[in-house]
């Protein structure tokens, strides 16, 4: 019998496994439920894996001087429970947000990455970070911003002989918050009914940079550039509520009606969630008084 | 790429024994350690991470067993509850969980200490918060988890157990539940646990259309051609392929004939291996549909005169119920409110899905073995359906993870007996989550409106009610609801003039069931809104308004019962008042503080009474049998199947404690219809009540016979040495030598007890439970105003319990129910109300 899961020994071994047609398995908590019998349906037909977690290295977490680099198999344990600079708190909020402790300890920033689905978590809070991908296949490495790499509901731009071997996010000079926060319908092991996630970064108490993603409100998690160009400029004053126009930048969300929430609760639940994200980068920058991180 | 088997040979290090398996290397964590290390501590309950049952220890972190492919435990060690005890931690955790009633059927409770070992290994005094995240990923559906907190804090700070009560020896007392051992050490059997190694697997196909017509293949050349021992279709049903769980509503196919109802609806069963079954896709059976129109809705379903879901139950009303008292129309004085009220299905979500085994016995008889609430009604139906007498059928429940009604109805027991009779071999069905979601029954949904008529000093004067149930496409306990709703929609208050309906209506949807209180419940909210409404209208205090119309001794009920004692609503209600006061008082500064920071959160504080009679209507009784044996043990045989609500541990304290005994004196014998008297279902709160009087009745004899023997007087203290039954009676000694008696029971008692209640009648008067329990509930509640979440702060409740035969498994039952409620409260989908003074509509 062929086996269905090959233990790549490094990752040249993935790779060269990778270019004949074995699909990447990292977290695994997705492939198993899709196994899983529904009525009138025949199961998908088995694929051969190729196991990631035995390639040595691929979970390691670094600070550089230009970014934090992520490898594609750190769990979101191992990225909650890092230090990391506070631009990428959005990412640790998301991390512990993620089903329960068990999932947190298997899931993967790359799998979650990879699976595209539309509540990713981990994507929302990447999308805001300005996160890059790093792909890389037999011959050549090539890096994407997240938002080129995630394209579509479970699509993305990954080729047949490409593996998503890390996460870049970049760090700034000035000083930078981030937040995400999300609403399920219960407290633990929810799939997002919406997410939000924003990043703030400021100079002489203005705001210099902003970067606001929503989740669970269109095929793909997307930046709200309009709000995000509105922000710029203005003072950082957490006592002064941001006033505007949440349905205007929101316009642009897709949000679809299921059994999680209708349409108008996911758009209504976004304009709150992002007002709060937002908010709460305020509020730290405004209680940190250096510029340093 | 060619491999030799030595190559696919993999190393696991369990619980620090090394085993070397030959699995496929993607192979579930969970099926190897089930199937192939027989180590079934590990529970599973939804193979999609969605549980925690499954949790396991891969280093030091916990996982889930079910998405961790078996390679990847190769290289880290694995640890799993059988090794728990040889951990102090461990043993300290599972101490604690069995002394505070922190396990109650079990199912979850692997995953629990599973998950909240890396917690106490890496931080000495957890926060709350800190066991709240470290539970987060486990599902239970019985405890509410407070008592799993509790006993987890209680391992870091150390806790008292609670001394006695009052003055009985056992009974009142905090008795660790007597399966509660087995329970945290996972060596509990479930449904899924008990097959024999050789058994063979049945695997349901069922419809992917909420109605249709179909053609079979040719099944015996499928089964050939898929490698399977056997397919079954209802050819294979020997008797009456028709069931349910009252005998005037049989109407249930075990399989389909030619037309399905519901989606989900059972139409064959592929009998051979594990691996045979599991590698079988619903469409490779090659089973021809013709999709028909469906009626989704009750409406639908009304309005339907041609499609007619069963052809003798017109406009698809299956039962309904119906009281009159007085008249409430010619109510003109006060205020009035009107609701309309639209509750979903709810789901059992019992932890451990259906499973078990059948098999044939050397002499013919079919056992059954697996979880169930209702061994001896299982046991009626499957003779109907195997067409064998009934002591041909044996059933041996297992432990039921979980059931709350939903394990009354059959579900797994045809298809593996039908398999084992067709193949000869043991056969095992273990349904899939997504199985149990789609076939077995659910909560009604109801679509209910109400008018409530109060007068001007607060009086109820009127009461009119019509609910109508989705009770799905087959009978099920349909036509409980429909007398249920009607008998308990008053809720315990008095009304003079009532107009209460109730009916169940047949749609193409999947059959709704019991599921705790039978449609008291959705009625619940119906009332309980009202009451609130019209208080709010009056200016009056609700919990006022709630004493002043409470049930008192003499209080007649909607059904002309006359309650003379057991009516303990109004303590219940004032025992909340101090409460009540303070929280008020508590959220109104709360809130006012809130506004000024411009906080969305905001609190409110609500009421709401029960009422529930015990049992079934009419005659619904349970023996219980008690012996002496020759070596001076006493042996307690006990069919009231404990789902982990601790019918055992209760009955077994009356029996102690009635005899004046120990509870070490006692071997149990347990659950099986060859050997345990008929004590009926485990439903409607009725096993402590009935099987437990039957006990004391059987208790009491047994006592009575053996001082009669050793002519002492009702006093005496008896006691057991060796095989010598001794008794004292102030300075009288009597003793009995046991070991010299003839037979194999020197003493040998039963007794039945069935409570004494009058039959349903067309007109719904009489006395239908001769025990009503009652109870009052405040609820604290934050809502966040902006995103219109909200969460339930605390919880105060007061219930009349009667005697608490073991005041920690009746708190691990309320905390359990509430916690259950509570769910089904938030998910009730809309409310309309209507304010009226004197008839004329106040707000819209």
């Amino acid at each position: 019998m062929q086996p269905t899961l090959e233990r790549a020994i490094s990752l040249e071994h993935a790779l060269e496994l990778r270019r004949q047609g074995f699909v990447p398995l990292a977290g695994a908590t997705d492939i198993y439920p899709n196994m899983l019998p529904r009525l009138g349906k025949s199961p998908p037909t088995q694929q051969p894996y190729v196991d990631m977690s035995s390639v040595p290295g691929l979970n390691t977490i670094r600070l550089t001087e230009e970014c934090v680099e992520l490898g594609c198999m750190a769990t979101w344990t191992d990225i909650a429970k890092t230090r990391l600079p506070r631009s990428c708190f959005a990412l640790q909020q998301a991390a512990i947000e993620i089903g329960g402790v068990q999932i947190q300890n298997q899931a993967t920033l790359g799998g979650n990455i990879c699976n595209a689905s539309p509540a990713a978590d981990g994507v929302a809070a990447l999308l805001a970070l300005d996160a890059m991908v790093v792909l890389r296949s037999k011959e050549k490495t090539r890096k994407l911003l997240i938002s080129e790499f995630v394209l579509g509901n479970r699509t993305t731009a990954l080729r047949s002989d490409e593996l998503l071997t890390s996460v870049e996010i970049p760090l700034s000079m000035d000083r930078t918050s981030s937040s995400f926060s999300k609403i399920g319908g219960r407290k633990y092991l929810i799939i997002a009914i919406a997410s939000a996630a924003a990043r703030l970064q400021c100079a002489a108490g203005v705001i210099t940079r902003a970067s606001v993603a929503v989740g669970a409100c269109s095929a793909v998690p997307s930046r709200l550039d309009a709000l995000e160009t509105w922000l710029v400029g203005r003072p950082v004053t957490p006592a002064v509520p941001l006033v505007f126009d949440a349905d205007g930048f929101l316009s642009q969300l897709k949000p679809i009606d299921d059994v999680r929430a209708t349409k108008s609760f996911r758009l209504d639940a976004a304009g709150v969630l992002v007002r709060r994200a937002l908010r709460a980068c305020l509020m730290d920058l405004a209680s940190r008084p250096t510029d340093r991180e | 790429m060619q491999r030799d088997s030595n190559e696919n040979l993999l190393r696991l290090e369990v619980n620090g024994s090394i085993h070397r398996v030959n699995v496929d290397p993607l192979t579930r964590l969970s099926d190897v350690l089930r199937l192939k290390l027989h180590m079934r501590g590990t529970k599973i309950g939804c193979e999609a991470g969605d549980c925690g049952a499954c949790t396991v220890l891969l280093g030091d972190r916990a996982v889930c067993a079910c998405l961790t492919p078996v390679a990847r435990a190769q290289s880290v060690p694995v640890r799993t509850i059988e090794g728990l005890a040889s951990n102090p931690l461990g043993r300290q955790l599972q101490d604690r969980f069995v002394a505070l009633g922190a396990a109650q059927c079990g199912i979850c409770t692997p995953g629990v200490l599973m998950a909240a070992i890396p917690l106490l290994e890496a931080v000495a005094r957890p926060s709350r918060a800190q066991i709240e995240d470290a539970l987060g990923g486990v599902l239970c559906r019985c405890t509410g988890y407070q008592k799993i907190v509790e006993a987890i804090e209680s391992v870091s700070q150390g806790s008292e157990v609670q001394p006695s009560e009052d003055g009985y020896a056992i009974v009142g007392q905090r008795v660790p539940r007597v399966d509660g051992l087995r329970k945290v050490q996972g060596v509990e059997l479930f449904g899924d646990d008990v097959a024999p190694e050789q058994s063979l697997w049945v695997k349901v196909v069922r419809s992917p259309f909420a109605h249709a017509r179909f053609k079979l293949p040719d099944v015996d050349r499928l089964a050939v051609e898929l490698g399977l021992s056997a397919i079954l279709t209802a050819k294979d049903v020997p008797g009456t392929n028709s069931y349910s769980v009252f005998p005037d509503f049989r109407d249930q196919p075990v399989f389909a004939e030619s037309t399905v109802k519901f989606r989900g609806e059972a139409v064959i069963g592929l009998v051979g291996t594990y691996e045979a079954i599991s590698a079988i896709g619903d469409e490779q059976v090659g089973i021809e549909w013709e999709e028909l129109p469906a009626l989704l809705s009750v409406a639908q379903a009304l309005a339907s005169t041609s499609n007619l879901i069963h052809e003798h139950r017109p406009r698809n009303v299956l039962t309904k119920g119906h009281i009159r008292r007085g008249s409430c129309s010619d109510v003109n004085d006060g205020v009035e409110a009107c609701i309309e009220v639209r509750t979903s299905f709810v789901e059992h979500a019992y932890i451990e899905p259906e499973a078990g085994f059948a098999n044939c016995e050397g002499d013919g008889t079919i056992l059954i073995s697996g979880c169930t609430q209702s061994p001896y009604m299982d046991r009626m139906e499957m003779a109907r359906i195997l067409g064998l007498p009934e002591e041909r059928v044996r059933i041996v429940p297992t432990a039921c993870g979980g059931g709350f009604g939903g394990k009354l109805d059959l579900s797994f027991q045809p298809f593996a007996a039908l398999a084992t009779i067709k193949t000869g071999h043991p056969v095992r069905c273990t349904y899939s989550r997504g199985e149990s979601m789609v076939a077995t029954p659910k909560r009604h949904p109801g679509q209910m409106n109400a008018t409530l008529k109060v007068s001007n000093t607060g009086q109820f004067l009127a009461y009119q009610f019509h609910g109508d149930f989705d009770t799905g496409a087959y009978a099920s306990f349909g036509p409980t609801v429909s007398s249920r709703v009607p008998t308990h929609a008053c809720g315990p208050y008095s009304f003079p003039n009532l107009d209460i309906y109730a009916q169940t209506v047949h749609t193409n949807n999947p059959p709704s069931g019991a599921f705790r209180g039978f449609g008291v419940p959705q009625a619940t909210i119906v009332l309980e809104s009202l009451i609130d409404e019209c208080a709010k209208k009056l200016g009056l205090d609700p919990l006022d308004i709630r004493c002043a119309n409470a049930l008192r001794r003499g209080s007649v009920l909607a059904t002309g019962q006359r309650l003379d004692d057991g009516v303990g609503i109004v303590e219940c209600l004032e025992t909340l008042r101090p409460a009540w006061t303070e929280a008020r008082r508590r959220i109104q500064v709360l809130n006012t503080r809130a506004m000024e920071a411009g906080s969305p959160l905001r609190r409110g504080v609500g009421l709401s009474s029960a009422i529930y009679g015990t049992g079934a209507i009419g005659s619904n009784p349970s023996t219980i049998r008690i012996t002496v044996s020759r070596n001076g043990r006493f042996k307690l045989f006990c069919g009231a199947v404990d789902m982990g609500q601790g019918a055992t541990t209760v009955i077994l304290q009356i029996v102690a404690e009635t005899l004046g005994l120990e509870l070490g004196n006692f071997d149990l014998v347990l659950w099986d219809t060859h050997l345990t008297p008929d004590a009926g279902k485990s439903s409607a709160s009725r096993q402590t009540f009935i099987s437990g009087k039957a006990a004391q009745l059987a208790a009491a004899q047994l006592r009575g016979n053996i001082l009669a023997r050793l002519d002492m007087g009702p006093s005496a203290q008896l006691s057991v040495r060796g095989s010598t039954l001794l008794a004292l009676d102030g300075d009288r000694r009597g003793e009995i030598n046991l070991g010299t008696h003839d037979g194999e029971f020197p003493f040998d008692e039963s007794a039945t007890f069935d409570p004494p209640t009058d039959p349903l009648n067309p007109k719904y008067q009489g006395n239908f439970f001769a025990s009503w329990g009652m109870g009052a509930l405040l609820a604290e509640v934050e809502i966040d105003l902006e995103l219109g979440t909200t969460k339930v702060v605390h919880i105060e409740s007061a219930f009349d319990v009667g005697r608490a035969i073991n005041p920690t498994l009746v708190e691990g039952q309320i905390q359990g129910g509430v916690a259950q409620g509570g769910v089904h409260l938030i998910s009730v989908s809309k409310v309309t109300v209507r304010i009226a003074s004197n008839g004329a509509d106040l707000a819209a």
